[in-house]
């Protein structure tokens, strides 16, 4: 149990959501459609993905074909995803949030937490924490802050809230205020949620009212974490990203666009020279390796690769990237590149094995040998040294030889 | 199904000794086992050089009770040997501190 004030704790977690990301990336880069009826298609021009309150008002619905979406509404914009544009403002929410705290975690693209706790001296008040976040955003993206004690209330408040606003819900109130929301938002899967459903249970309310074993007996562990979210005292914590010490970017911006495979390889080799020469980098091993290659129409291509055993050899890191990309399929030519030496270790210092390749090949050979001699005198004539009770105050009980058997 | 079976041989198995005595039971001299069970010579006792007894598991039946004795031969040699309280049978036996229970070697 937290000893903070009640005051200080109920500021413990800021959420800040875009519930409708991509739409609204495209609503900043073309201000004219603000107002106007615009519906986002997936990928394969197929389907409405997202659509402003002005399509749905003429019945556009997500998951509705192009097609009838046209025939309800004939004057509507109909937009393709442009990943790499999402990205740009995805990591600009993130680093709005780092402006207030050094602990964030990106649980989505446009759904971002910071731990405040210990920023209260920076931003005594809550509109002054939400005015430090919101200067970094553009306001057509509409952001949405919810501030709570815990992760879950923070989230719904963030949804309660009116663009470019703030819902702050007191430590008292999480539970009130939670009761409305729908179940759908816990973090619990669809088949729970439809079995839920069945059972009439359909907001947080209902289920907070449930005894915690039942529910928990019903769907688990996730089902007793749901429990709690739904009274406002989920203690589920952030997993903050590492921080920006912590890596090293690279990137290039490609005039003309990059269209080959060598031409990327070459651009990419000579970004990790550079990275690697960074001084935050000097001495240092990398974990964690991020690509990403931004289309000339927007398209995005991204790989992460966390490294089994954290790499400092130029050769190695180069290996690893040439094979990602060797099997790449980029979308269409590039004309940005970005590479992210991550989670670099405290430590340059490698563990080697204990026994040098030579030792190994003599005690192959050693091996080799005793197993020679126990086929012809039929027992093996090497014994190792075992302890039995070296604490025995007899010194014939304290170890014993065990027949050596490779 | 083939079975396996391993056994245990015990390391640092006392040897027995021929030893002379003084009155008061004190080694004066030691005659050491040589190879095909021969005798070997006599070696003089020069000093003792530390006495202690060594009684495990006193309260069972069956239990052993040493006297054990670290002596430098003629020659300046040191060798620890003991005596089996129970039968008076005597043995050398190189002996070292045991380790603590649960610390590492």
């Amino acid at each position: 149990m937290s000893t903070l004030r009640p005051d200080l704790r109920s500021r413990s977690i800021a959420c800040l959501a875009i519930p409708s990301l991509a739409l609204q990336c495209e609503l900043v880069d073309r201000p004219g459609l603000i107002g106007s009826p615009v519906a986002l298609s997936d990928e394969v021009r197929s389907r409405v993905t997202e659509a402003t309150r002005e399509a749905r008002h003429y019945g556009v619905r997500v998951g509705m074909t192009l097609r009838d979406a046209v025939a309800l509404c004939p004057m509507l914009t109909i937009l393709e995803p442009r990943p790499a544009l999402v990205a740009k403002y995805a990591d600009g929410l993130v680093q709005a949030m780092e402006a207030v705290s050094p602990f964030v975690e990106e649980a989505e693209r446009g759904l971002v937490f910071a731990d405040l706790r210990g920023t209260e001296g920076l931003y005594p008040r809550i509109e002054d924490l939400s005015r430090a976040i919101f200067v970094g955003i553009p306001p057509a993206l509409r952001p949405q802050l919810g501030v709570a004690e815990y992760r879950f209330t923070a989230f719904i408040a963030a949804l309660h809230a009116q663009p470019s606003e703030v819902v702050h819900v007191p430590v008292g109130d999480a539970a009130e205020f939670l009761a409305d929301a729908p179940i759908s938002r816990l973090a619990l899967n669809t088949d729970a949620v439809e079995q839920l459903h069945l059972l009439g249970i359909e907001r947080c309310g209902q289920l907070a009212a449930l005894p915690r074993h039942a529910v928990e007996a019903q769907f688990g562990y996730p089902g007793g974490i749901a429990w709690l979210a739904a009274r406002g005292q989920d203690t589920t914590p952030l997993r903050p990203r590492p921080w920006v010490r912590e890596r090293v970017v690279e990137v290039v911006e490609a005039e003309p666009p990059l269209v080959s495979h060598e031409a990327i390889l070459h651009a990419l080799e000579q970004m990790l020279g550079r990275a690697l020469r960074h001084p935050m980098a000097r001495r240092r091993f990398v974990r964690l390796l991020r690509l990403r290659a931004e289309g000339e129409r927007g398209g995005l291509w991204e790989r992460e690769q966390v490294l089994r055993e954290p790499q400092g050899d130029r050769d190695r890191l180069w290996r690893l990237i040439r094979t990602q990309v060797e099997y790449a399929s980029f979308p269409g030519p590039l004309t940005r590149l970005s590479l992210e030496l991550g989670a670099l270790t405290a430590e340059s210092g490698r563990q080697h094995n204990l026994f040098s390749e030579e030792q190994i090949r003599r005690r192959e050979q050693l091996d080799e040998m005793v197993r020679h001699l126990k086929v012809r005198f039929g027992q093996s004539p090497v014994s190792r040294v075992v302890p039995v009770e070296p604490w025995h105050r007899l010194p014939e009980h304290r170890y014993a030889l065990l027949e050596y058997d490779p | 199904m083939s079975e396996r079976h391993t056994s245990l041989r015990p390391v640092g198995l006392p040897r027995a000794i021929s030893m002379r005595v003084d009155a008061e039971g004190m080694p004066i001299a030691v005659t050491r086992v040589a190879a095909r069970g021969r005798h070997g010579t006599e070696t003089h006792v020069e000093s003792i050089d530390e006495i202690w007894r060594v009684a495990e598991a006193w309260w069972r039946e069956g239990s052993q009770a040493r006297t054990y004795f670290r002596v430098i031969l003629e020659g300046g040699r040191p060798l620890s040997v003991y005596r089996d309280d129970a039968t008076g049978a005597w043995f050398e036996q190189p002996y070292s501190e045991p380790r603590q229970e649960g610390t590492a070697r």
